[in-house]
């Protein structure tokens, strides 16, 4: 037998968990997470993370907890325990 | 070796107090060592070094909610030099919002978002733009959860059917005299037609000097007068109430009089006023300097209340310390006593085991103290073995007996007639059971707290079985016929079994026969109390005594004393009626005295109480105070040599008599606030002695002066009693009902040319802010009769006017000129509502906009005994005047949700919809199996209404609702993580659940917020409207979500209930994904197939997909990954050993949150035979 080939251009279907897997569309997921419905030809994609608000009026991406730099410094390596 | 000095751990929200918004921290070890030997520095930029704190493992804060832990706090080491970390911070935002919501401002917008926490309002003004924090006040007994409604600029806010609902906005009229307002207030939403501009004093307290600190029960306000006596004799008097600025309360519930010391003569204010605000099941304490006019914070420990009890009553007992009441002049310390109740429900009783009724702290601390650490004092018995529990008295009454009960606890009783006297060895039922609200006292004499509640009412089927239950049902002890010998009478349970009615009090109200009426139990705990004591002076083993019940006449809607005071001059204890309904006998018990004579630490004889007579005083022959609604105020110790006038005057003492002072409030009306000095002796028991109407709280004064000529019988109002009366507008559309008040003036005869109505305001900026227009409203009487009581037409407009007509700010008035034919409109044409109407307000919870009207659910009313399921329908255009006796619709279920869809009103329960006609208002369909999961679980856009029960999730055409849900509601995938199924997650986040839209896709988002411990750790259902399609996407729990303008959706934050998210916002940022394909069959499921390759196709360069991604297929059951090698963008080879298979899964997850794009998937493969 020849060989052949399934492609999947375009992911435009989303979720389909619940009916029979075997009459869903090409592109419909089993399960999926943080895909990007804005296209970009079907392609996937994560969705961006979020922002907040912080002191001066600004938005500042989420992961940031306040503190955006620890360096730390010593001059020699005489520490001993 | 050192170990890793880099890790220290820097966490917390950083909120800068001031200045720079960036702050560079340098951190020092101070003194190396190991352990707790190891101490640090730090300082922030050029300020200076810190005091050295240990290096400790626990997250400490050092900074402005910065907390720095040392990862080796087992074993810190340092060295010869030094080491040294700098961290940079930058500020974030701290601003609570659990409800949002947008206040429109012309083309800008505010963000408004209220903090359950704190009972506050937050608003971001100018949201897409400076974006300024304001706070514009704290929301009345701050709800647990408010429904926000936009309205042109300002907004309403609905905070459930207890609480009033609220109004915010910017105020678009001046105050009268004053200038316009461009600031955003916050104010009940109620449309009061009141001519007071103060609440009454529902609780107050008088200080060292005789001035009075008050509030209004769940007022917002603490209220302050100053006692003036410039000329010191026995004419003092109190100025009018002012506010104390500095605090805004949730809903104070009672404030009490804590001194520091006595400095004769009172030479400054040395005390402090302990508040209790509402908030908490706890309560909230404050503390107000006297001297300082500060407000202090006083945070509570060691208070553990069992689910459903609240703290109900507070007072700060000035400890004597020879605690003899005599004299306060060197005070030995405060004790802070708060009680609990649990609110009966008659619907929902459950006699409870709970504990937790009695609380006390002590301090000596006065100035300084910001905590406290509260000890239970909940009364304790002792059971026959010896060993104390928690429980109420009982006892036998005329024998003694030893009786074992069912869960073998034996009693050994044993009493003799009413003689109270040997305790020892009694047991009897549980204390804790739901109650009205529990109120303190003190007695000063000996030190002893009395707390007094009333019991739940009894079923009178329960109270005619042979069953004994006590009168508050708390415990079941069964008396049957076999044992006729068991009369079994409490202390406080008042069945016994051949005297069944006794001490259980019948209502003399016509529904008599329903329920019997319970009692109100009175008891005393020591002051002292020390739990493991075992001995009083005659060594009998008890701690608490109770005093017994009370005989009187208690309405079935009375929900137990609003206050309590000790009147140590006659011995008794006064109570007053509640916030509920008054004591019952024929509106004279207004005040009920109870005798309690000891005068000494004799309170083993308890149980001498009387009940007096209320207060049958009329005051110079002409207004009789029967049956206005008294106030007790307050028990106050005052010592102050110059004020024996105030104190004799209030309190008759004389002689040596200490100085004590009882005061009560009443109103009359809306007019005149009373104080009464109440004491009595002897034979006069209720008498006041004295009575000071010290203050006229109205702030309007209306005239009328009439002009004459000649005479002309065709007015029509010659020879006519003419009566007017007023009432405001609100917000410059919005009218009140009509005053009470009613001014008139006689027309003898036909000369009456006009009449000049003068209307002064006393204090114009006292006058809500809302309120817009003064509207003045005349109704004639019957012809020929200048004597008639009431008009005979209705009430019609003479003349509105603005508050830019009252020109001065202080004093102000404005005069409207009233001739015969200057009526026009009736009062209830203009608006709507009968001109008997005086109140047009509801209290809501859920709420929506339709036909022009604001139509609102899960109501509460004083005009309605139980509005749960009832609609209201406002006025058109009038969000806060509601014709509540007829625009109202009665539901077949309590409301949970509720929405304005294409002209329908739809409203759900969890199991069922409604479809309302919002302009006949009635239901037009029911739809039986759709519900709604809570009231933010439904959004209606422009492609639908869509709306979440337990089962699935539904878009509303128009037409009919349609489940839409499918594809998420379960996942049986293997691959697919087990609990992600819409109706898994909905079952156990039903009243999480947070339907939003963003906009910019056209998606419907049902946030699931099923795990609030972590950011980013929930998820979001998203079906977007065009596509048909559903996606999963993770999000940082929340309690609320609105689309903004921009598209975005603002959304809370349920995590660390502090930062205001923009979702999805940081576009050069993207999440991590995940995409399992379906089986790829090529549409032969049947047919075997060799698999020899997967192909992932991506712009990504082969080491940005080498490290970012990870995919897996899964052929003939087995899960395997795909080893991707360097020529990316190509087929890879699967590996796996079995290749053979009817299909085959593809699965991809990106990671390292690396922007990862991937184009398309394929797969190679070859049929096998068909055999």
């Amino acid at each position: 037998m020849p060989k052949e080939a399934i492609e999947i251009r375009t992911f435009h279907a989303g979720i389909q968990a619940s009916p029979d897997a075997h009459d869903l569309p090409l592109d419909a997921a089993s399960y999926s997470e943080n895909l990007e419905q804005l296209g970009e030809d079907g392609r996937l994609r994560g969705i961006p993370k979020d922002s907040h608000l912080i002191q001066d009026g600004s938005w500042a991406i989420s992961d940031y907890t306040g503190v955006y730099d620890i360096s730390f410094t010593t001059s020699t390596t005489t520490d001993e325990s | 070796m050192a170990g890793n000095l880099n890790s220290i751990t820097i966490t917390g929200l950083f909120v800068p107090a001031g200045g720079s918004n960036t702050h560079k921290y340098y951190f020092e070890i101070h003194n190396t060592g190991v352990g707790n030997a190891a101490t640090y520095k730090w300082r922030e930029g050029a300020l200076a070094w810190s005091a050295a704190a240990a290096c400790s493992g626990t997250p400490t804060e050092f900074d402005s909610g910065l907390f720095i832990a040392f990862n080796q706090s087992d074993s810190y080491v340092g060295g010869l030099y030094p080491d040294t970390w700098t961290v940079l911070a930058e500020g974030q935002v701290a601003l609570r919002m659990d409800t949002l919501g947008w206040l429109e401002n012309g083309e800008k917008r505010d963000l408004i978002g209220y903090d359950a926490k704190e009972g506050n309002l937050n608003i971001i003004k100018d949201f897409y733009g400076a974006r300024e924090a304001e706070s514009p006040g704290t929301l009345k007994d701050r709800p647990a959860d408010v429904t926000i409604i936009p309205n042109n600029k300002e907004v309403h806010i609905g905070c459930g059917p207890n609480r009033p609902a609220q109004w915010l906005g910017r105020n678009q009229f001046p105050t009268f005299g004053g200038t316009p307002q461009e600031n955003i207030t916050l104010s009940e939403a109620g449309l009061k037609m009141s001519m007071s501009n103060v609440g009454f004093f529902d609780t107050a307290c008088i200080d060292q000097d005789g001035n009075i600190w008050g509030a209004e029960y769940e007022g917002t306000e603490l209220l302050f007068m100053e006692y003036n006596n410039p000329v010191g004799n026995n004419n003092g008097y109190w100025d009018p109430p002012v506010k104390v600025d500095g605090l805004d309360f949730g809903g104070i519930q009672k404030v009490s009089f804590g001194i520091n010391q006595i400095i004769p003569p009172a030479l400054s204010a040395v005390g402090y006023i302990w508040i209790l605000d509402s908030g908490s099941d706890m309560g909230l304490l404050y503390k107000y300097d006297i001297e300082d006019e500060t407000f202090q914070t006083i945070s509570s420990s060691g208070i553990a209340l069992d689910p459903g009890f609240k703290i109900s009553d507070m007072i700060c007992i000035n400890q004597n310390s020879n605690e003899d009441g005599l004299d306060y002049s060197a005070i030995a310390g405060w004790d802070i006593w708060l009680s609990a109740y649990k609110k009966i429900d008659d619907d929902n009783y459950t006699p409870s085991v709970g504990r937790g009724i009695l609380w006390q702290a002590s301090t000596t601390n006065y100035d300084g103290v910001t905590s406290l650490s509260f000890t239970n004092r909940d009364p304790l018995q002792h059971t026959p073995d010896g060993s104390e529990d928690f429980g109420q008295w009982s006892r036998d009454r005329d024998y003694s007996r030893v009786t074992t009960i069912d869960q073998g606890i034996q009693y050994n009783e044993t009493c003799e007639g009413d003689d109270w006297t040997d305790w020892s060895g009694s047991a009897g039922e549980n204390w804790y059971s739901q109650t009205y609200r529990r109120a303190l006292s003190h007695h000063p004499h000996t030190d002893w707290v009395f707390h007094l509640a009333r019991y739940r009412p009894i079923n009178s089927d329960t109270a005619t079985t042979s069953a004994g239950k006590n009168s508050y049902n708390t415990e079941f002890v069964e008396i049957t016929d076999t044992q006729p010998e068991v009369e079994r009478v409490s202390a406080w349970c008042n069945l016994r079994r051949f005297d069944k009615l006794k001490h259980v009090f019948v209502s003399t109200t016509a529904d008599d026969g329903r329920y019997l009426y319970g009692t109100a139990l009175l008891a005393g705990v020591k002051n002292d109390y020390v739990p493991n004591e075992t001995a009083l002076s005659d060594s009998s083993s008890i701690h608490y005594i109770a005093m017994d019940k009370l005989e009187c006449t208690l309405d079935k809607d009375w929900e137990g004393p609003s206050g309590m005071a000790f009147s140590p001059k006659t011995k008794r204890l006064y109570m007053t009626s509640s916030w509920g309904g008054p004591f019952y006998n024929g509106n004279r018990w207004i005040l009920i005295p109870i005798e309690t004579d000891h005068d000494d630490n004799s309170f083993e004889e308890c149980g001498d109480y009387e009940v007096c007579d209320g207060i049958e005083y009329e005051e110079s022959g002409n207004n009789s105070l029967n049956g206005n609604n008294w106030r007790i105020w307050a028990e106050s110790i005052v010592y102050d040599v110059d004020r024996t006038d105030l104190l004799d005057d209030i309190a008759g003492s004389s002689g040596n008599q200490p100085n004590y002072a009882m005061l009560i409030g009443a109103i009359q009306g809306q007019k005149i606030m009373n104080l009464i000095g109440f004491d009595g002796s002897g034979d006069d028991l209720g008498r006041p002695v004295s009575t000071h109407r010290i203050y006229d709280a109205t702030n309007f004064a209306v005239s009328l002066t009439g002009t004459t000529d000649d005479g002309d019988s065709t007015r029509v109002w010659s020879n006519k009693r003419l009566f007017y009366k007023i009432s405001f507008t609100y917000d410059g559309y919005q009218e009140s009902p009509l005053s009470e008040e009613v001014w008139e003036l006689a027309n003898n005869n036909d000369e009456l040319e006009e009449v000049v109505v003068k209307i002064t305001i006393q204090k114009p900026s006292e006058v809500n802010s809302r309120v817009s227009h003064i509207n003045l409203y005349r109704a004639n009487g019957p012809e020929s009769d200048n004597d008639a009581s009431k008009p005979l037409g209705l009430y019609r407009l003479v003349e509105s006017k603005p508050s830019t007509a009252w020109a001065n700010r202080y004093n102000s008035f404005a005069y409207i000129t009233d001739t015969s034919d200057a009526l026009t409109g009736s009062y209830e044409s203009r608006s709507g509502i009968s001109e008997t109407n005086t109140n047009t307000t509801i209290r809501w919870g859920i709420g929506t906009v339709a036909a022009g009207c604001l139509i609102v659910g899960d109501c509460g009313t004083d005009e309605f005994s139980d509005a749960s399921t009832y609609l209201f329908k406002s006025r058109p255009g009038d969000f806060d005047k509601f014709n509540w006796s007829m625009d109202y619709l009665r539901l077949p279920f309590k409301p949970l949700a509720i929405a304005n869809f294409q002209g329908r009103v739809y409203c759900w329960s969890k199991d069922t919809m409604v479809r309302i006609n919002p302009d006949q208002f009635y239901i037009e369909d029911t739809f039986d199996g759709f519900g709604c999961l809570n009231k933010k679980a439904v959004i209606v856009t422009e492609y639908g209404m869509f709306f979440a029960d337990k089962n699935n999730i539904y878009m509303h055409n128009g037409q009919s609702p349609e489940p839409i849900g499918t594809p998420i509601i379960q996942f049986t995938d293997e691959d697919s993580p087990s609990g992600k199924g819409y109706i898994e997650i909905a079952a156990e986040n039903a009243d999480k659940v947070v339907m939003s839209f963003d906009a910019k896709r056209g998606a419907i988002v049902c946030f699931m917020n099923n795990d609030s411990l972590a950011d980013d750790a929930s998820l979001a259902y998203v079906y977007n409207v065009t596509k048909s399609r559903w996606d999963i996407w993770s999000h940082t729990a929340l309690k609320d979500a609105v689309t903004g303008n921009d598209g975005y959706i603002y959304q809370t934050d349920g995590v660390l209930d502090s930062r205001l998210f923009k979702y999805m916002s940081y576009e050069s940022k993207r999440r991590n994904w995940k995409w399992h394909s379906k089986r790829l069959d090529a549409d032969q499921p049947s047919q075997d197939k060799i698999f020899k390759k997967l192909r992932i196709v991506s712009d990504s360069t082969n080491a940005e997909i080498d490290t970012n991604l990870d995919a897996y297929y899964r052929i003939a059951g087995n899960k395997s990954q795909l080893e991707l090698d360097s020529a990316a963008n190509d087929y890879e080879k699967i590996s796996s050993a079995d290749k053979k298979a009817k299909d085959v899964k593809l699965m991809l997850e990106s990671k390292n949150n690396f922007d990862m794009i991937v184009n398309s998937v394929g797969a190679i493969f070859r049929r096998r035979p068909v055999k």
